[in-house]
């Protein structure tokens, strides 16, 4: 049947008796079609953009980091700079059973475990920032951290016996660095790199991308910004305390300058019980949450790693001190208090501007 | 006047040969593979087309929603219904208005007929919806399918032509 | 009987004209769709180059990967958008005005402190779930919170 129907198909169609009586698209038809054409180029040219910029957002680190990065090479550079990232968590963290941290936890005087350049180096400058902070910072507050419960389902007050107890261990004098890059913890004792790391991963980040043909790098790792700018001027928000999602003041951040703002508070991380809010800044002294009129620390500097380390020290010591604490240091810095006062080192002046509801103090 | 044996028996091809199309299609080109949400090639369309041409306006019309209510009836879902046969009508006005006209060929019918199975899919949207903003889909839409209808109608040529010879061939 | 039937009917119905070559009718016809169309597109593009300052929207992902983009304008009534892993379960409240995270099956609820995110440059992260719900305005196609300053220490 089918073979019929297309042979009597085929003899037809060569008799053909209908022509269309018009085959010709008019010359109106030509215009209307080049027009239109031309019209919709000009919405595709109109789209382009001007500045290449890459930006990649990943969970490592146990945060949420964001790579910016604006000019030639800023594909290239995200992508190495991630990778490299990446490697470096694997490293720190004390939650991965085989990073060099677990291991050091698990070490002895009689077994001493050999690390990595990178973290021996991090460990170095962590137990230098405890001695100047008087051990205000320390990282070995590990134990006490497990005790609240911080970073688990189950936040809750601790026994007051068993803190007086991990509370003893909290000492970086019993961390215990040896040559060749050997190291070891005394007996009880848990480092946690946690308040140095992340200040200085973004600083090995930037000098990498530094070497990159680029106009702009801005890193957020979890809330510690690093930036850099070749020419034109970067604002950075100091977010608010108070309420969630507004800023206390911003930054203006020179061009060709790296800077890193980092920023400590209790006002994210916390849990109410009994209707006492007990934030994740603990006291290394008392082995509880600090409890100031200080409601957040950002440091202002080139150093990441000095500045995630002090912020968390001055956050957990009475505000006069950490005025003292801060001129002594040389550090800039913006005391955000519970009173809508800014305390803002001198050195910072006219880089700063409040947002509505907050008043600039400064001090020296 | 009596209908045809000829055109009732061409009919019911047409409306299976419809079914058949749309299920073919279905799992050539499953939902989501094409980037416009809620384009299709519209095989089904080379059915309508040839009823329309080969048999009369109101079997085309008949086919296009039987189509729609038998996709219904085999497990579709409400909304999509509602999508084809809103489409399959403004196609099909579009294409009774246009083809018999003389200076339209099938591909301007063909063309036409997508066009507004587009904008009457678009009009589902709108009620099912209730946003303005599926109009942005719109003209992606209407380009895509008049593509497609530009194919479709290369597809019904022949068929057309070996129907008409089927009823040449009674006729002598 | 049927070659009776077949020829009355053929003879008196009008015929629809066999054309099948490409006609005037046909360009003319091309040539208008393609032109609604242009415009149309034409007059999006331009309305959202106007309102494109005004324009928000939401910006769902998990693990990098997007879940959900929309202009909050599309809501025209508040929506709950689910998600569920296995890493646990989020609820989200999205409505033209503003959108919050309403519920988390995480353990430190910093996602749910957030609060209300309404303007552009706001966002919550919730890490155990790696969900990140951010507010981007329609004239920056990159995630970095636009506004008034290009990254916020916290």
């Amino acid at each position: 049947m089918r073979s019929v129907i297309w042979k009597r198909h085929n003899k037809t169609a060569n008799s053909k008796k209908q022509r269309p009586s018009s085959s010709r698209p008019g010359r109106s038809m030509a215009f209307f079609l080049s027009f239109t054409f031309i019209f919709s180029w000009i919405f595709t040219l109109s789209g382009c953009k001007k500045t290449n910029e890459k930006s990649l957002s990943i969970f490592a680190c146990d945060t949420y980091i964001t790579l910016t990065c604006a000019g030639k090479d800023a594909n290239k550079a995200v992508k190495e700079a991630s990778d490299l990232l990446l490697k470096m968590e694997a490293k720190f963290s004390r939650q991965k059973e085989d990073s060099e941290i677990a291991k050091l936890n698990s070490s002895s005087e009689k077994e001493p475990v050999t690390l990595s350049e990178d973290t021996y180096y991090l460990l170095q400058m962590a137990k230098k920032y405890a001695e100047e902070t008087g051990g205000r910072f320390d990282p070995t507050i590990a134990p006490i951290m497990d005790l609240w419960g911080f970073g688990t389902d189950n936040m809750h007050v601790p026994n007051r016996q068993d803190i007086e107890e991990a509370v003893k261990n909290v000492d970086y004098r019993k961390v215990h660095l040896l040559s060749n890059h050997r190291a070891y913890v005394e007996p009880g004792v848990a480092v946690d790199l946690g308040g140095v790391a992340k200040g200085f991963i973004g600083d090995i980040l930037m000098q990498k991308l530094r070497n990159f043909n680029l106009k702009k790098i801005l890193l957020d790792l979890g809330g510690n910004i690093c930036a850099w700018t070749s020419s034109s001027e970067l604002s950075i928000g100091v977010a608010s305390p108070i309420s969630p999602n507004s800023l206390c003041c911003t930054y203006s951040l020179s061009g060709n300058k790296v800077c890193t703002v980092i920023t400590s508070g209790a006002y994210e991380r916390y849990f109410v019980q009994d209707g006492v809010r007990y934030g994740h800044i603990m006291d290394t002294r008392t082995g509880f949450p600090s409890d100031t009129d200080i409601l957040s620390v950002t440091i202002i500097g080139s150093d990441g790693a000095r500045g995630d380390a002090y912020s968390t020290a001055l956050f957990t010591v009475a505000p006069t001190d950490a005025k003292t604490m801060a001129n002594r240091m040389g550090l800039d810095c913006i005391l955000c208090m519970d009173n809508g006062t800014l305390w803002v080192s001198s050195s910072l002046k006219g880089k700063v501007n409040a947002q509505d509801g907050w008043t600039i103090e400064y001090f020296d | 006047m009596r209908k045809s044996a000829f055109d009732i028996a061409k009919t019911a091809i047409m409306l299976s040969l419809a079914l058949v199309l749309s299920i073919l299609e279905a799992w050539l080109l499953p939902r989501g593979i094409l980037p416009i949400p809620g384009f299709k090639l519209g095989l089904a369309n080379i059915a309508i087309l040839v009823t329309l041409y080969g048999v009369g306006k109101k079997e085309a019309f008949l086919v296009a929603v039987l189509r729609s209510l038998v996709i219904l009836g085999l497990g579709g879902n409400i909304v999509g219904f509602l999508f084809s046969l809103l489409g399959g009508i403004f196609a099909w006005g579009t294409m009774c208005l246009l083809v018999e006209r003389k200076h339209v060929s099938i591909f301007g019918v063909s063309i036409a007929g997508a066009a507004s199975h587009g904008i009457g899919q678009i009009l589902a949207a709108l009620w099912v919806m209730r946003t303005v903003y599926v109009i942005s889909y719109l003209p992606y839409l209407v380009l895509a399918g008049s593509l497609a209808g530009a194919l479709i109608a290369f597809l019904t040529i022949p068929i057309v032509k070996a129907l008409d010879h089927i009823g040449n061939e009674m006729i002598q | 009987m049927h070659k009776t039937d077949g020829q009355s009917n053929t003879s008196t119905k009008k015929r629809p004209p066999r054309n099948f070559r490409f006609s005037s009718g046909d360009a003319f016809i091309v040539g208008a769709i393609v032109l609604c169309c242009a415009i149309i597109i034409g007059g999006l593009f331009i309305h959202r180059h106007i309102h494109k300052d005004d324009a928000r929207y939401v910006r769902i992902t998990q693990d990098g990967k997007v879940l959900l983009e929309m202009d909050l304008r599309e809501f025209s009534e508040p929506m709950e958008y689910r998600i569920d892993s296995d890493r646990g379960h989020m609820i989200i409240y999205l409505s033209s005005e503003k959108v919050y995270i309403k519920e988390s099956s995480c353990a430190d609820k910093i996602c749910e402190k957030e609060g209300e995110l309404t303007s552009p440059g706001d966002g919550a992260v919730c890490l155990p779930n790696r969900v990140v719900v951010q507010i981007v305005s329609g004239n920056s196609d990159e995630g970095n919170p636009s506004g008034k300053v290009d990254a916020v220490a916290k």
